[in-house]
């Protein structure tokens, strides 16, 4: 066996090693990459009250996108990943919600009219009609 | 010798068996499971009023839970419980974008 091929071999072997190597920490810095945009999003006003349901959703699902990603198969992984930005959105959406609220009933809220005064006119009892025919007169 | 590597061949047959059978069970209630939560979730956003409010994200729902239920009966139950979930948070991003409108 020449030097040659035995160098061919070696670097074949080395890559073969490699590989998943490479693949594996760059699906970690994926799962990590998701797990930071969640954080991101909680950090933002209202986010982590209003839409908590849908990120803790979104955390529980990290674990399926690395097995996922784990397992090569790329059409689970980009369901996973679309899922958590789904809900990513969804919990933005819902801190919108809460914070448009207050506004909105501000703007629809209009002041009570000033209640209208009543002016009584003062009693006067109307004047006694003359009778134009009595009994002394018939 | 012979029987003997007939033998050990038959008891590792059925202990893969053993082991791969309710793993494929499990898949598949965990894949029944995720489409029930999924159309119950689409169904929420739908009296929600999401068809007409979000009638994008709604699609994307019906059209992963199609998908899911496509995969199951395929047989494909990882690739089904994917789906499911997947369709799952198009179903809660079409009820949260429905509550705002």
């Amino acid at each position: 066996m020449n030097k040659s091929s035995i160098f061919a071999i070696t670097g074949l072997i080395s890559t073969l090693l490699a590989t998943p190597a490479i693949a594996e920490k760059s699906d970690r810095v994926f799962v990590d990459e998701m797990r930071s945009r969640i954080a991101a999003a909680r950090s933002e006003p209202n986010v982590a009250q209003a839409g908590a349901a849908d990120l803790a959703q979104a955390e529980r699902r990290l674990p399926e996108l690395a097995k996922a990603l784990d397992d090569n198969e790329a059409e689970d992984a980009r369901a996973a990943r679309d899922g958590i930005e789904a809900l990513i959105a969804a919990a933005r959406i819902r801190a919108r919600t809460v914070s448009e609220k207050p506004q909105a009933q501000a703007a629809r809220y209009t002041p009570p009219a000033p209640a209208k005064r009543v002016y009584h006119a003062a009693y006067k009892p109307a004047k006694a009609k003359t009778v134009g025919c009595t009994l002394a007169s018939r | 010798m012979n029987h003997k590597h007939i033998f050990t061949g038959a008891v590792s047959a059925a202990l893969l068996l053993m082991i791969a059978t309710p793993a494929a069970a499990m898949d598949k209630s965990r894949a029944r499971d995720a489409i029930a939560e999924a159309d119950a979730d689409i169904q929420a956003a739908w009296a929600a009023g999401a068809a007409n409010k979000a009638p994008d994200v709604h699609g994307k729902a019906l059209t992963s839970l199609d998908l899911a239920r496509h995969q199951l009966r395929k047989g494909k139950e990882r690739r089904a419980f994917y789906a499911a979930r997947e369709a799952d948070a198009y179903a809660r991003l079409a009820l949260a974008t429905a509550q705002q409108r």
